[in-house]
Parts: structure tokens; sequence; C-alpha cells
């Protein structure tokens, strides 16, 4: 028994062809486990060119940790910033390129903390949301379809360019199906 | 076993994360295989690491090394490799994997997660060579014979197993007497963690998953009970684990934020302490995979999992819970706090 799998696409290409027609697109991207990093290099790529800053919400690995895996692979991370939901810190801490929320924030919290983010930035600006899966860990897919839900509301509100990831899961815990009606694309990496 | 393996434990705990983690990616078809295949990376660097095999640079020599450390560890009893002109004969004897392999292809899952597979899979593409299996025999005193084709690793997303072979034959049963050295169980266990860790903490959902195919194993093959009481629940469990080796005792306080529990002379205790000095917070033990299934089934999401060793095998697990059940998100009032933030 064999299969194929189909050839490693250009993500950024892709990407491009996909999204390019769209004004500041809301995007869902499905991301395959196996390309995870790949996809997710992919998109900042894609979305750094097409916006001077960008904010980071990373809930899956220490902004440090991202930040230096972007560096490497020649992502401008200068022009990022991060809130980082994952790395345990006593209180909330905010510095110039990051915000530490505390690694069990709730998903009111990380609203009123990404709507702050944004604030703070007055430039032309994306947002990448990593990732939807994290949040199903800790939270119900109920909650978790309507936390997604403001969130994309609130970025076709602001004029923002936005992408929610989400990590090909079984279908027990899959919100792809509920979100999809609210994104301009749902993109499969 | 060999002197290294001094400690053993039931194979049917390791078969039971085995079988865990073959359903946990099948959803993903014969790509689930590759997720596996990091699994093999996983039981490599904790091996090395720990010091049950040595390093090096020769890949047939490493081969050997890891084909004996799972032979030391009770895992087959014999494996004979023959090479000829790029296809690799592979005799497996007393090859501990049959009973799962049964289980695995009765219910139409192809994927392959025999740890000496899957480790032997990683070294092979660590030197850019992929494994595509031709044939697998069975012969009548149970012995393996498996055919394999090397070739260049063109294209790491290709995946090529066995049809379906006909194991009839095979009696799969899961006894505690039938062990495997505790190295090889702590070497999977780290590499479940670890091969999926470059998720990050989504990772946990694949593991979690682990722990749905955990519970599905344990109710058909031991008839295991889990009442909608969370409580009860957790006590077949810790029950069930202990009787099996995987710690001496293990017991258990819940309520309605957290729930404590104690492993004595805990075995996964030295996955644990490697996985807490990596920064990991990824957990595969077993039993503390199940009961997070379970509790969420029943309602209640596992928060922060603080652990506290009171010495280098016993120790506490605190699971912060969070009841997701009754979850609100109200979209209105969450809108007008992002709008005056």
């Amino acid at each position: 028994m064999k299969i194929m799998a189909e050839p490693k696409s250009d993500t950024l290409s892709a990407l491009s062809e996909s999204l390019d027609p769209l004004e500041k697109p809301i995007v869902l991207a499905v991301i395959d486990p196996l390309r995870y990093q790949e996809a997710v290099e992919g998109l900042l790529r894609y979305f750094t060119g097409k916006a001077p800053r960008g904010i980071y919400v990373t809930l899956n690995k220490p902004y440090g940790v991202l930040a230096k895996n972007f560096e490497k692979s020649g992502i401008p991370v200068a022009s990022l910033f991060f809130v980082d939901g994952i790395t345990n810190v006593p209180v909330a801490t905010e510095e110039p390129d990051h915000e530490c929320l505390g690694s069990s924030i709730d998903l009111s919290s990380l609203c009123i903390a990404t709507s702050k983010a944004v604030n703070r930035i007055t430039e032309d600006k994306f947002l990448v949301l990593d990732s939807l899966s994290t949040l199903l860990i800790y939270n119900d897919s109920k909650a978790v379809a309507k936390f997604a839900h403001l969130f994309t509301e609130k970025m076709r509100r602001w004029g923002m360019a936005c992408s929610l990831l989400s990590v090909e899961m079984n279908a027990e815990r899959d919100v792809v199906s509920q979100l999809a009606p609210f994104c301009d694309k749902v993109v499969k990496l | 076993m060999s002197a290294k393996s001094t400690d053993s434990i039931p194979l049917l705990v390791l078969d039971c994360v085995l079988y865990g983690s073959a359903k946990a990616v099948e959803y993903l078809g014969l790509r689930g295989e590759r997720l596996l295949y990091r699994v093999g990376d996983g039981i490599l660097d904790y091996c090395l690491r720990a010091g049950y095999i040595q390093p090096s640079k020769d890949m047939q020599q490493t081969l050997g090394i890891v084909t004996n450390f799972f032979i030391e560890n009770g895992y087959a009893s014999g494996v004979d490799i023959k090479e000829d002109t790029g296809n690799v004969t592979l005799t497996f004897r007393g090859w501990r994997y049959l009973s799962l392999m049964k289980k695995l292809n009765e219910e139409h899952c192809q994927l392959l997660a025999c740890p000496l597979c899957v480790a032997e899979i990683a070294i092979f593409q660590a030197n850019g060579l992929d494994t595509q299996v031709i044939s697998d025999n069975i012969l009548a005193d149970g012995t393996v014979v498996r055919s394999v084709r090397i070739t260049p690793l063109t294209n790491p997303d290709d995946v090529t197993l066995p049809g379906a072979t006909d194991l009839s034959k095979v009696k799969a049963e899961w006894t505690p007497a039938v062990r495997v050295g505790l190295p090889a169980f702590e070497a999977v266990e780290y590499g479940l963690a670890q091969g999926f860790g470059y998720l990050g903490a989504q990772a946990q959902l694949l593991l979690d998953n682990i722990g749905a195919g955990i519970i599905e194993f344990l109710q058909d093959e031991f008839q295991i009970s889990f009442p909608k009481d969370p409580s009860k629940t957790i006590e077949n469990l810790a029950s069930f684990f202990a009787a099996n080796g995987l710690a001496d005792e293990i017991t258990f306080q819940i309520s309605a934020s957290d729930v404590k529990i104690s492993f004595q002379e805990y075995r996964y205790a030295p996955v644990l302490k490697r996985l807490l000095e990596n920064q990991s917070s990824l957990i595969s033990c077993p039993c503390t995979l199940a009961i997070r299934t379970c509790l969420r089934q029943r309602g209640f999401a596992v928060g922060s999992m603080q652990w506290a060793f009171a010495d280098e095998r016993n120790l506490s697990l605190r699971m912060q819970l969070r009841r997701v059940a009754d979850q609100q998100f109200d979209e209105e009032k969450v809108s007008r706090l992002m709008e005056s933030s």
C-alpha cells in the first residue's frame, strides 16, 4: 500500500494565489501537523510582505523560542509584537516587543490583551493567532467558536488582515466547520 | 532480559500506549505513520542520553545497537538482518509486537507502531534513506519474515506500509507475566512526548488522543469500567496501573477544582524528569493521559499540571480542573471590553 503525498507546494506562492485577490483577508489556516513549522513560516512571510507590522499571538511556544526560530528563517522579527499566552509568569509583563499574559489565560482576557496590542501599534498591521487547537485543550469547542467569531469580527472592523491557525486534529475537537463561514478564506497548508 | 534491564513492566502497559498512539494519528491516514517516525527519533534521543545505547556514526552499527537494545529489553528474542542489493530481509523471532499488530489489523488500522521499527526507520531517514515494506510473512512458530526495500529518501511525505497480513494464527493476549524492560518502556514514553514536541503545547491534543486509545484498549482487553463518576473512574485506572507495575501505589484525591495524585515507585519518573529538564510540559504517562481523557469526557478540562518530587521515584501531581461543560463566553460583554481597552 502506498500513498504519494502531494508535491510540496511553495507555501508562499500558494498563499499569494489564494489571498492576493482579497483586501485584508480573514483567513482560517488548517495546517497539516507534519508541516506545522513550514506553514507558520510561510504565513508569516506572506503577511510581513503585505503590512509593515504584525501581532503574533502565541499559545504554543514561548515568544523567545519563536523569535529565535523566525529570525533563523529570515522572517523580520523586529516587525512583530508577540502576545504570549504560554510562558509561565507570576504577573503579566509588557515589553516593547512582547507581552506575557501567563499560561492559564482565559478567552476573555486573551481578547482584551489582543485588543490592547492592536491599539499600541498605529501602523498598518496583521494578526496571527497560533492556535485555535491549543485553546481547545482548555476550553469547550462552542466557547472557542464564539471567541473566534468575535475575534474575526473585530479584525474586520479594525481593518486588519488576520490568520487563525488550526492544526488538523480529529473531528471531535474540530472547530473548522463552525468557523469557516466567518472567514474570507480557508486555506489548507 | 540483560543486566541493563534489571526492572521490567508488563508488556500490556507499553501496548496500551502503542495502541493509543496508532489510534491517535489514524485520522491522518497513512500520513499518521510519519508522526510515529518522529516518535522513533525521540526513542533514539532518550536511549543515547540515558546511556542505554552508545553513539555510532556507522548506520549499520547503529541499527545493530538499537536492535540489541530492544532484544535485551525483551521486545524480541532475536532479529536477523540480511542485506541483498538494496533489499533487506528482517526475521523477527519472539516479536512482542505481534499481538498488537493483530489487534490493529483487525480494526483496519495499518499503521506500524512497533517501537523497534519506528526507531530503525528513524535511523534510515537520518541517513537519507527510505524503507518500503514489500511483504510480511508469518511462519507457523510466530516468526515474522519481512522484506524491505531500501531507497534514497526522495519525498519524506511518502509512506509505504505492508498490506493486510494474515495474522489469523496469532493469539493476541496480554498477561502481566509477559514483560519488557523498563528502559524500552521509558524510551517509548519519552519518544511520544518528544516526538510531538515540535508542535508546542497543542501536541497535548495528540497525546490526549492517545489517552482515548488507552481507554479503548483497557475496555476491550481488560473490561475496565469507566463510570460517569470521575472519582470511580480514576480509582479504576489507578488500581489497574498500580496492579500492572506503573507504580507500586497510586492514590488520589479529587475536588471540584483539582485532582491530586501520588505515585509511589513510579516507573515513569525518569521520563518525567527528563521532560521537565527539557522545559517540556507534555506528558505521556498512560495513567495520566487516561485520567485526563476521562475527565474531559465528563466535562472537565485539565489546566496546569504541577509535579512535586519527594525523591527520584516518589512524587505527586496536582491537576487543576476547569469545568468546560458550563463554560460561557459572553461575546457582547467581551466585545465592549475590547473596544474600551
